[in-house]
């Protein structure tokens, strides 16, 4: 059963347009979308977290048309390329930003923020301000604050590409291990194949906002389409 | 679809409104009547009288030499602080700014008690002459405005890409030509926004000149003002004056915007400076040098008023002081609050706002009033609502009128700045995690923007308590301020009460702007 669903979507800005005929993505499962820069990626995301209007067409979540709803009420959390931490918190605050919106008493989110901190390693630094992170430990704090909400939809928008390799091969691994316990869905943006291939069930190109190609990564990579190839082994 | 995008836009006239109702009522119909009442009163033979004549010529003659020399001293203080390196600059970068925001009554005092007939150093330098006149203008004008210059040139060098010097120096040019040919160009834009805004605010002084200029030869537009206004009741002759200051100060506001650039976002410039002394003599030559130069122009008068500070305790007692201190405060605390309630939505607003035309016009509007000097724009108040200098009542709210439009100018500055650091993508992450509009203000936007708002307060208590045209011109009697009592008790000629307040005051500014000096410092 298809638990993200995505129909007939237009997206229109000054000299771009977005046009996605249908998308469909299963409960557990990790879609990737690859591209060149400027082919409508991000602008995707963005529209399916509802920060850009649509101009057509329906998005549902686990069977709720979210597309309907305002951002803080679509239950999609957004990962940046950035981390974007709040600096007037500690790690542990970061994490428990999105928790205590859930009107959950603070030991209960502590507790739960210090579960993800340990899932992504870095349960030394809960006391940490923003400004003392490195670049990498940054970002796992961004998506342990954006996994402990445990909401049905995890946006990612190329969250491994300031990463050494070795902490990407990690966090791919963990990504992956998390959305299938959870039984929630990805959508990972990334301009590495490596990482389509370490996460993702199903792929989608991207191309001057139109759907390029759309399959499982083996799919894509047997695809004879010169395009697609270029945009795969950029 | 709605998106929050278009919600926004709905709720946006709420925040546009204040502001726009503050600037349309209490600044554009003052001043376009003011207009309208002088072209109505016009008068040829006005104008073209010898001593009129005399008056313009030397109200921007003493402007261009004074301003010319702020920029001047400025570009120097600023190459030495930011390049030369010099020991104990960033004490001196700080020190200027905080002095230069002092009230120019306060500057008038203390150049007066340093170089004035009375004192042994007056008396060494100007022998048979005395510093009023030329010397006490140029002294006041640079004292209160070369950190104009210094800080935004100092800003431009600082931030400036080094590359291309490098480069330069690579391929045989020698540092002078650098200077000149790469350097000098890349900031020149500051230089003449400096230039302006300094031309500008030495042209429409009043203190300085009131009690530094020694005589009618020196006066100028903004003394023939006041004196219309406050002692031959000339409401006409103040119009005509008034008028024809507005339409100068339009004009170097267009200059003004033309110059501007989009502001750069601040990074780390990690490129060495080659201006940096190679020899351990000439870096202690500029060190010497630029300890001398800012010890003379504003250690000595500073110094000279905190030396009489022995009699203020006999005035403590003073429940006048008392009052005057409660009074400053309340208004300055009343034009804090209100300038912060009308100016943050809007810039909350401009700041989520796409339509970057409209952002930069309202941004372009509320800097105007800066252009106008604070007389000129009491007087369009008083001219329009006649009845605000009937009670005293009326009075306090043109005050905080007044001083509220100055404000907006000076603390859009380092709420913008917070507003830089609270990006769209930090709101977005907010929001996706499930915040609401009004959790997303209290838990992110207003912890970021608590530092810059402490310091809008901090520039507006700073700027309030120092003024005094609006007081002079909107409260004949009533309302004394400590900024007043220092310019009555001068007026007077009693100079020990004069030096009692201005040390009282003095102390609150240097601790209050010494506090918004430490937040900028520690924010960069």
């Amino acid at each position: 059963m298809s638990e993200v669903v995505i129909s007939k979507l237009q997206v229109e800005r000054k000299s771009f347009a977005l046009e996605i005929s249908s998308l469909k993505l299963g409960a557990g499962k990790i879609l990737g979308v690859m591209g060149k820069s400027g082919s409508g990626k991000t602008t995707l995301l963005h529209a399916i977290a509802g920060f850009v209007s649509l101009k057509y067409g329906d998005v549902d979540v686990f069977g709720i048309r979210v597309s309907e709803l305002p951002p803080e009420k679509r239950k999609i959390a957004l990962v940046f390329q950035k981390p974007w931490l709040f600096e007037h918190q500690t790690v542990l605050e970061n994490v428990c930003f999105g928790l205590k919106l859930q009107s959950l008493s603070r030991s209960k989110c502590e507790e739960q923020a210090r579960f993800w901190l340990k899932r992504m390693e870095i349960e030394s630094l809960e006391k940490r301000k923003i400004w003392e992170l490195s670049g990498g430990q940054a970002q796992r704090v961004s998506l342990a604050r954006a996994m402990a909400v445990k909401f049905p939809l995890l946006l990612l928008d190329e969250p491994f590409s300031a990463l050494d390799s070795p902490l990407r091969k990690d966090l791919r691994n963990l990504l992956k291990q998390i959305v299938q316990e959870s039984k929630s869905c990805a959508i990972l943006v990334t301009h590495d194949w490596r990482d389509i291939e370490g996460t993702s069930d199903q792929v989608l190109i991207l191309d001057q906002g139109k759907e390029l190609a759309f399959g499982s990564p083996e799919e894509i990579r047997k695809n004879p389409n010169s395009r697609i190839k270029a945009i795969c082994e950029d | 679809m709605d998106t929050d995008f278009e919600q926004r836009k709905e709720m946006s006239l709420i925040f546009y409104l204040p502001i726009c109702l503050i600037f349309s009522m209490g600044f554009l119909f003052p001043v376009v009547s003011l207009f309208v009442s002088g072209f109505k009163g016009f008068n040829l033979a006005f104008f073209s009288d010898p001593f009129f004549e005399h008056v313009v010529t030397f109200t921007y003659g003493q402007a261009l030499v004074s301003s010319l020399l702020s920029v001047f001293l400025g570009l120097v203080v600023a190459f030495l602080i930011q390049e030369w390196k010099v020991v104990g600059g960033r004490f001196l970068w700080r020190f200027c700014l905080l002095c230069s925001s002092l009230p120019s009554i306060i500057v008038a005092l203390g150049i007066l008690g340093a170089w004035g007939p009375g004192s042994i150093l007056g008396r060494i330098v100007f022998d048979q002459r005395t510093v009023f006149g030329w010397p006490g203008l140029l002294l006041g004008h640079v004292f209160l405005n070369f950190s104009i210059p210094m800080r935004l040139i100092g800003n431009a060098l600082r931030e400036r890409n080094r590359t291309s010097e490098l480069t330069a120096l690579s391929i045989g040019m020698n540092r002078w030509s650098v200077f000149w040919k790469i350097t000098l160009p890349e900031v020149r834009t500051s230089v003449l926004s400096s230039w302006i805004l300094t031309f500008l605010f030495c042209s429409t002084s009043l203190f300085i000149v009131l009690f530094l200029g020694g005589g009618p030869r020196f006066t100028t537009l903004e003394v023939s003002l006041y004196e219309a206004v406050k002692l031959n009741f000339d409401n006409g002759k103040a119009v005509q004056i008034a008028s024809l200051q507005a339409l100068v100060g339009i004009g170097l506001y267009v200059v003004y915007l033309k110059a501007q650039r989009p502001p750069r976002i601040k990074s780390p410039n990690l490129v060495p400076s080659i201006f940096v002394p190679r020899s351990f003599s000439s870096s202690m030559l500029g060190t010497v040098s630029l300890w001398v130069l800012i010890g003379a122009l504003i250690g000595v008068p500073l110094v000279s008023i905190l030396q009489d500070g022995g009699f203020l305790f006999s005035f403590l007692d003073s429940s006048e002081l008392w009052s005057a201190a409660v009074i400053s405060l309340g208004i300055a605390g009343a034009v804090g609050l209100i300038a912060i309630v009308i100016l943050y939505p809007l810039l909350h607003v401009l700041h989520h706002s796409q339509r970057s035309g409209r952002k930069q016009a309202l941004l372009w509007l509320v800097v105007l009033p800066q252009f106008f000097s604070s007389l000129v724009i009491s007087l369009a108040i008083s001219i329009f609502y006649p009845g605000v200098r009937g009670t005293e009542m009326m009075a306090y709210l043109g005050i905080v009128l007044a001083q509220t439009l100055f404000v907006i100018p000076l603390i859009q500055f380092p709420l913008r700045e917070g507003f830089y650091h609270y990006s769209l993508e930090r709101e977005w992450t907010a929001q996706s995690l499930g915040a609401s509009r009004w959790q997303r203000f209290l838990h992110v936007e207003l912890p970021i923007m608590r530092r810059p708002l402490f310091l809008a307060v901090l520039i507006t208590v700073g700027y309030s308590l120092g003024e005094v045209s609006t007081i002079l011109l909107f409260s004949p009697m009533g309302i004394r301020t400590l900024a007043l009592g220092i310019f009555q008790s001068m007026s007077r000629y009693r100079f020990q009460e004069a030096h009692a307040i201005t040390v009282i005051l003095l102390l609150v500014m240097l601790i209050v702007f010494g506090v918004a000096g430490f937040l900028e410092d520690s924010d960069e």
